[in-house]
């Protein structure tokens, strides 16, 4: 990597320094005097004197963009504020029917005053929180009062009631609420220095106040002490129930301007790890909230400590000391056993595995106080299979088929063990068996008549067509039959040749499955090589259930090493299916598995890669890099040639384009490339995907003609490989009409848009993203050609295709919705225009879109409400949509230029 | 002076005699607290202001070192390493802007004309930063002196108090630093400084 040849002492780096210091001696010559000078210097190092000039000749002509300091440039780039909150309130102002008496507090989204009933008609203190401004559309506060609504309906003696709400004067939404005097329950608890059941007792009033809440489908997603007071009677009091929801649909684009990942917790330390993923939150959440809650109450400890990354890694990683190990010496044997495992039931890394409602585990802490066993329980092998069996039917048959089986395997090793004889005896058939299927292998090849041979790719099937018949021939000995079995279905797997592996691996495990007696490992393997290849042929149900029974049966008999590769290959499915939380806890596990074993091989190296990506995909950029690193050193240290090395190369060079580092991820890129190159021949399919990215990295660099020659590459060798109607040449023809748009190539494009939509069409159908793309960008350069008839139609099929393929809301599914919406408002469909403009204005302000993005969907729909004699609407948003397309953008962008067009054509008519 | 600023103010005098876990050190200390403070500047300031790194340090100063007034050991110092960090920041912050307008972290192998569209600013942070770390790899105390100067806002002579040096070495480094980023941004990947 580049990185490397600039370390300290290499080479590179001291020329760079000779360089350098030469550079900046020069410097210090007069301008007439430094050609002689650097002439003397440099002797008959001419490059050096070359290079040296260069850079003078860079010094007189100074950049501007390093004239100042950067602030300008950050304040473009952070230009999407929320605006002043210039309309704060002070005591004395009138909200509502309520006097402001004093500010109490501010949040990120609002800010908090105490107030008291103005009318008279009652003395009331509340708790009066205005939102900040700037959140304040029509649409916002409409949804905003109907959630209120929901929250109202909230009747419980612990839940602080929700009393009224409304508008500011200045339109911005406001929420009154009951105001309590009480102190946080962890805070109220010490003072009073309450025992352990009196703490306990006290909490299940909290768990009862968030059921009948849940019961009612509001979520809290915000439950902390600080949330949870109690008031000088002792009755516990839940504030801004649901509140934190109320929030985010009106905030969430403002909210995020800052931060990392998509939706943030607003109190990192009681964070449920999928709120922290930026996940859909669900009552599961509440119940990782209660769990942490309790955990503090009980042990006077936060599970959690440490901030910013640091807990966010610990929250995800699941991993939380009992509240026994951490509560002082006194308390220890009270929390030990049921109190521990109610904590960490309801603290269950993943959502299923905790209690399924703050009922059940309110019922469990009163069985807890009434000295009954509870239900709680460590993780356990058979508590395992039954949760598996109750998640996914398809499962239980294999489990269950399997249990018998184990059962079987255990009293065979027992009595083994009871009798070292019978030990000796298993170990000599097993060498005895390794060497007939060497002796097959040998024979196979022996068997081979190079004067028939066909040449070495045919001659390979060939040999293992032989082996078949000759397995066939082993039906009297099941055990060998299934071994030789595996050997050949090994070998077509990694041939390519899937469809050829599936009977002959289905075979292999069935003879396992009906001969006498097996060890668990060897099932184990025959399990995982038909779950692996199922995974890579994309059926990830049937995989899934398999590599699930044959990672425990390894498990059972101790095979790390079997273990671990089948680990890999379910985390390797689970990626492919999306499931990239549940992806990074099985690759951590198979690094667990292996850690004992402490030795760099191929599969932990598969493991770290893995792990790589499914972190890259939580967008957790920093600790994929670490992995991807360590994959490869680790790789690099048994075989640098390796395929394997070329591969992690290339998820590295992903990583380095996701994070904007083009320059390294073409390095990257280009050195996974001619490792393959080297090893597989230079038409080999597998370049097809390394050439498409390095063009892309090209192409995001706005280096368009080398982009091209990337992706011209990468569609003759897909071409070649795959044949003219595969997806994948889709892509490569759909990027190469890009590049030519972006060099202006306009007819050029053309044939290439159709075609890209043809194969399309043709081989994924119109419920894949892909196809919607392409008809859009046909569209697109339609419309630039002047064809606005056919750009209509290919916008609508591409909307229509990307509304089925994508989530309801999608961000990207605005592109064409924009793009529609504009092409009809300006040609005489304004209201229909309008509306697609309006839906999609509101999908990127809820999705966090740029403000570029946001603006120029403004400016749009107010040029579309200015032909329907909307003028007031209408100048708004085109004066508004200018200004942020100026801020964001710069005043002679293309948007920023169109934008200006549509506000002057409004005001010249 | 609180004993979390103390060990600020010890890691600062660590992190100026070379020593780079120090850096580290205060970077896992602090960089929570800067980022939750810019945040707030930025999510509550006036619609045009200029984001006042000077401002903002100022105030990281003061809630890290829990010093009231304007006592201020290690002042420079201490400009310095927020300059760095602001660099992080901004990064992190381009990114994420980045990764938005592609909608998620999926790395699409499709392009499609939206792509286009990206933001001037942020493939110019993006396109600085990296000049910026190859830069760092040749010259770690050249990288710091950008990082002062574009960073940080930071005057020269500044930026020489903070680094412990001359305000010609300065001088020196930021006329070659400009030249090596400028050519490093202007000639894309093959480029070498």
């Amino acid at each position: 990597m580049s990185e490397r040849s600039n370390a300290p002492g290499s080479e590179a780096h001291d020329r760079w320094r000779e360089i350098d210091r030469l550079f900046e001696a020069v410097l210090d010559v007069p301008p007439s005097e430094r050609d002689d000078f650097l002439i003397e210097r440099c002797g008959s190092d001419t490059s050096l004197l070359r290079r040296v000039q260069e850079l003078l000749s860079a010094v007189s002509d100074p950049d501007p963009r390093f004239d100042g300091p950067g602030e300008a440039l950050m304040a473009a780039l952070t230009a999407e504020r929320v605006p002043d909150d210039a309309g704060g309130l002070r005591p004395g102002d009138l909200v509502g029917r309520y006097h402001i008496l004093d500010e109490l507090g501010r949040g990120g989204m609002a800010t908090v005053y105490d107030a008291e009933r103005a009318d008279g008609a009652f003395e009331q203190r509340v708790a009066l929180k205005v939102l900040r401004r700037g959140l304040d559309t029509e649409d916002i506060v409409g949804r905003f009062l109907g959630e209120r609504q929901i929250l109202s309906g909230l009747e419980h003696p612990n839940i602080a009631r929700l009393i009224d709400g409304g508008a500011t004067a200045d339109g911005r939404p406001y929420l009154v609420m009951e105001r309590v005097a009480g102190e946080p329950i962890t805070d109220w608890a010490d003072h009073r220095e309450l025992s352990v059941r009196e703490r306990v007792e006290l909490f299940v009033q909290v768990a009862d106040a968030v059921q009948y809440a849940h019961q009612r489908l509001v979520i809290h997603r915000d439950l902390k002490p600080s949330n949870i007071l109690v008031d000088e009677n002792g009755t516990v009091k839940l504030l801004d129930f649901g509140i934190a929801k109320l929030l985010d649909s009106t905030g969430q684009a403002a909210a995020d301007s800052l931060t990392r990942t998509g939706i943030r917790p607003r109190t990192p330390a009681y964070a449920s790890p999928e709120q922290i993923r930026g996940e859909r939150v669900t009552t599961a959440s509440d119940i990782h909230q209660l769990g942490t809650v309790l955990y503090e109450l009980l042990s006077g400890r936060r599970p959690f400590e440490g901030s910013g990354t640091e807990l966010e890694t610990a929250i995800m990683s699941g991993k939380v000391r009992r509240p026994s190990e951490v509560a002082d010496e006194g308390l220890r044997s009270v929390l030990r056993g049921d109190l521990d495992a109610i904590v960490l039931t309801a603290m269950h890394v993943q959502p299923e595995r905790r209690y399924a409602s703050a009922a059940d585990l309110a019922a469990d802490i009163r069985r807890y106080l009434d000295h009954q066993p509870v239900q709680a329980r460590p993780d356990t092998f058979a508590y395992k299979a039954r949760r598996y069996a109750r998640r996914r039917p398809e499962v239980v048959v294999t489990l269950s088929a399997f249990a018998l089986l184990l059962a079987g395997y255990v009293v065979t090793l027992v009595r083994a063990a009871e009798r070292l004889e019978a030990e000796r005896d298993r170990a000599r058939v097993e060498s005895v068996r390794a060497q007939q299927v060497s002796e097959f292998l040998i024979d196979l090849f022996r068997a081979s008549d190079p004067n028939t041979s066909f040449g070495e790719d045919l001659s390979a099937f060939d040999l293992l067509e032989r082996g078949e018949e000759r397995a066939d021939r082993l039906a009297g000995q099941p055990e060998l039959q299934a071994e030789m079995l595996g050997v050949i279905g090994g070998m077509y797997m990694s041939l390519g040749r899937l469809d050829r592996a599936e009977p002959i691996l289905r075979r292999t495990l069935d003879r396992l499955q009906t001969a006498e007696s097996v060890p668990p490992a060897e099932l184990a393997v025959g399990l995982g090589q038909l779950g692996d290849l199922l995974q890579r042929m994309g059926r990830y149900d049937e995989a899934d259930s398999l590599l699930v029974a044959s990672v425990d049966m390894a498990r059972q008999s101790g095979d790390a090493d079997v273990e671990a590769n089948y680990l890999n290959a379910y985390g390797h499915s689970l990626l492919a299916q999306g499931s990239y939380r549940r992806a990074e806890e099985v690759f951590r596990e198979a690094l667990d598995v292996r850690r004992d074993l402490s030795r760099d091989d191929e599969s932990t190296a598969r493991s770290l890669q893995g792990l790589g990506i499914a972190l890259e995909e939580q967008e957790r950029f920093d600790p994929a890099e670490a992995s991807y690193i360590a994959a490869l050193e680790m790789m690099e240290s048994i075989d640098p040639e390796h395929t394997q090395v070329a591969s992690t190369l290339s998820s590295l060079g992903r990583l380095y384009m996701t994070q904007g580092r083009f320059a390294r991820a073409d390095s990257v890129l280009r050195r996974s490339l001619s490792l393959n190159q080297r090893r597989l021949g230079p038409r080999h399919p597998w370049l097809g995907l390394p050439l498409n990215e390095l063009g892309m990295v090209a192409a995001r660099q706005g280096r368009y003609e080398v982009a091209e020659q990337y992706f011209r590459e990468s569609l003759a060798i897909q071409e070649e490989a795959l044949g003219p109607a595969h997806p994948e040449v889709a892509v490569a023809v759909n990027n190469i009409s890009f590049t030519l748009i972006q060099q202006g190539r306009l007819e050029e494009a053309l044939p290439l848009r159709r075609r890209a939509l043809e194969i399309a069409r043709a081989a994924i159908g119109d419920s894949h993203d892909n196809t919607g793309w392409f008809a859009y960008n046909l569209g697109y350069l339609l419309e630039r050609l002047g064809d606005l008839d056919g750009a209509e139609r290919h916008y609508r099929e591409g909307l229509a295709i990307l509304r089925r393929a994508l989530p309801d809301g999608h961000f990207r599914t605005t592109t064409p919705m924009v793009a529609l919406g504009d092409l009809l408002a300006r040609t005489g469909r304004e209201s229909e225009g309008a509306a697609l403009l309006r839906e999609a204005l509101e999908d990127r302000i809820s999705d966090g879109a740029a403000p570029a993005a946001v603006a120029d969907v403004e400016s749009m729909l107010g040029g579309a409400l200015a032909s329907m004699g909307r003028d007031e609407e209408a100048q708004e948003l085109l004066e508004g949509g200018l200004s942020k397309l100026e801020d964001a953008l710069g005043p002679d962008a293309d948007l920023t230029e169109a934008a200006r067009e549509r506000l002057a054509a409004f005001r010249n008519r | 002076m609180t004993s979390r600023g103390d060990e600020i103010t010890q890691l600062m005098d660590r992190w100026s005699d070379g020593d780079e876990d120090a850096f580290d050190r205060l970077v896992e200390l602090v960089y929570d607290d800067l980022r939750a403070i810019a945040h707030r500047h930025l999510m509550m300031g006036p619609r045009d202001a200029v984001l006042d790194t000077t401002v903002l340090v100022h105030e990281a100063y003061l809630k890290l070192s829990g010093s009231e007034d304007g006592d201020w050991p290690g002042r420079a110092q201490f400009f310095a390493f927020c300059s760095t960090v602001m660099r992080r920041l901004l990064i992190d912050f381009a990114r994420k802007r980045q990764s938005l307008k592609r909608g998620g972290a999926r790395v699409r192998v499709t392009l499609d004309d939206a792509a286009a569209v990206v933001e001037e600013e942020v493939l110019e942070v993006l396109a600085v930063n990296e000049a910026l770390e190859k830069l760092e790899s040749r010259s770690p105390r050249m990288a710091r002196v950008v990082e002062c100067r574009f960073f940080g806002g930071m005057s020269v002579a500044q930026t020489a108090e903070a680094l412990g040096t001359s305000v010609r070495t300065v001088e020196r480094e930021w006329t070659r630093a400009r030249v090596y980023l400028r050519r490093a941004l202007d000639t894309g990947p093959e480029a070498e400084p």
